[in-house]
């Protein structure tokens, strides 16, 4: 499905933090770059992403096991975390042989 | 390898062969690494540096990488186009174009081991270089003192003796095998019963690359030398082969140059394609149809595309060669820094941790590694 790329937390007054949500999506990974990359980054996830500059969360219930791999209880096929993965299939499929 | 052994047998004799096993040992102890992290964690090193070591540290190694990655497969292009050139008379320029379609052609259609096995047995040629050394009867005591450490000898040029060192190393001691590797024990499925066979594929195999690369640097040594022949473009190491085997020797050294750059060009593109899946979490692996990992098959595919244009623009494929070498030595700190952190995570390996002996190396390895860095750009100014 992908990397975990960052997390949220929620923060409610008097309690310790809590994880909500694994953040996937090369959004999260550019808003910890310098900016020049994170803009970039950004821009394309505006204008081309499916989501529109946000990035992709699974919330903390889904999660099944946390190990060196992460398991959670979703089909990746439903997630817009394979969009790119498909929408490059799509052009990739037209070549010959593949 | 072939270009860096020869230029270091034309000028220095033997004197460079220490330098050689030194990068040859270097290289075993890190490869049996990389493929005991596959083995025992089927994580790989690359995408492990992305999940232990952060994405800052990853993404400016990444880029690093792939830019040295470019540059060795721009010159195993030009190489292979130029092993054509020998052959049929053509000029290198218009094998440029076919070469990256037919290695784009072995990628999009071959499986992992399909490749591995064509590539070790094709590579099976290069014995001709053994053949060739052999051939020019060359002393055996001043092969044997070439081991030992030492420095450009009387009246010879200390900048460009240690230049041609560093270059050596960082052909030997390339990042993109170690993830080439490690990629490869993950696709072959391996497990912990694998861990005495990539010992022995580690151990054996690098030698078997070292023992062709010392070849070519003792027949160089023989033939060149005293000619005053001082390879200065990949055409005038043919003698290598040629003086002794005579017209035969002249085709086994276009046919090993050939398969030799072939061999890489295939490693280094797939490494390319490895590491940007890998630390960007995408569906990977050279044995799935294109279709079914589409983002990693169009990383290679437009690599090849991109590092065929220097060699189609007539770019002398031995100067992009030696850059891209000294441009190795330049990133090794960052590439082997992580393996001393990964190969002692207990989650990754569990008992099969390094031990004292692989901790010990490595951090040899490293110390060697910044030293390299640190030297590579001065002795590139000042020496090649």
């Amino acid at each position: 499905m992908g990397m975990v790329d960052g997390l949220a937390l929620e923060v409610v007054d008097g309690r310790p933090p809590k994880v909500s949500h694994i953040l996937v999506g090369g959004i999260t990974l550019a808003r910890r770059l310098s900016p020049p990359i994170r803009w970039l980054v950004l821009w394309f996830a505006r204008r081309y992403g499916v989501r529109r500059g946000e990035p992709y969360r699974i919330p903390w219930s889904a999660v099944r096991d946390v190990g060196v791999n992460i398991t959670v209880d979703l089909d990746a096929r439903d997630t817009p975390a394979l969009y790119w993965e498909n929408r490059i299939g799509r052009f990739v499929r037209r070549l010959p042989g593949a | 390898m072939i270009a860096t052994a020869s230029q270091a047998g034309a000028l220095f004799g033997f004197r460079h062969l220490w330098v050689i096993a030194l990068g040859t040992l270097c290289t075993i102890f890190l490869v049996e690494m990389s493929g005991r992290f596959a083995a025992v964690s089927k994580h790989t090193i690359r995408g492990a540096m992305r999940e232990r070591l952060g994405a800052s540290f990853f993404v400016l190694t990444l880029i690093l990488s792939l830019l040295v990655n470019f540059l060795v497969l721009a010159s195993e292009i030009g190489g292979l186009s130029l092993a054509l050139q020998l052959v049929s008379g053509i000029p290198s320029r218009w094998w440029a174009a076919p070469v990256g379609l037919v290695v784009w052609a072995l990628l999009w259609k071959g499986t992992f081991s399909f490749l591995e096995r064509g590539i070790a047995l094709l590579g099976l040629v290069t014995v001709a270089f053994v053949v060739g050394a052999w051939a020019t009867h060359p002393p055996v005591g001043g092969v044997m003192r070439g081991f030992l450490p030492g420095g450009p000898g009387p009246g010879g040029d200390p900048a460009r003796y240690w230049f041609i060192a560093v270059s050596v190393l960082g052909a030997i001691i390339s990042p993109y095998l170690f993830y080439f590797y490690s990629s490869g024990g993950v696709e072959d499925r391996w497990d912990e019963s694998y861990l005495g066979v990539n010992r022995v594929v580690a151990s054996v195999g690098m030698s078997f690359g070292s023992i062709v690369a010392m070849a070519v640097l003792v027949a160089s040594a023989m033939v060149l030398l005293p000619r005053g022949i001082g390879v200065d473009r990949f055409q005038e190491a043919v003698p290598v082969l040629s003086v002794p085997l005579g017209r035969w020797g002249f085709y086994l050294f276009a046919a090993s140059l050939g398969i030799a750059c072939l061999g890489a060009t295939l490693e280094a593109s797939l490494s390319t394609a490895y590491e940007l899946a890998q630390g960007f979490g995408w569906r990977w692996g050279e044995s799935l149809a294109p279709r079914d990992a589409s983002r990693f098959a169009l990383s290679y595919t437009i690599v090849i595309a991109g590092a065929a244009v220097p060699t189609l623009l007539g770019l002398d494929p031995l100067k992009l060669t030696i850059l891209s070498m000294a441009l190795t030595a330049l990133i090794l700190p960052p590439v082997i820094v992580p393996f001393v952190i990964l190969m002692n995570d207990e989650r990754y390996l569990g008992r099969h941790r390094n031990g004292l002996v692989s901790n010990v190396v490595v951090l040899a390895i490293i110390a060697l590694a910044f030293v390299l860095a640190v030297v590579s750009i001065p002795l590139q100014i000042l020496g090649g």
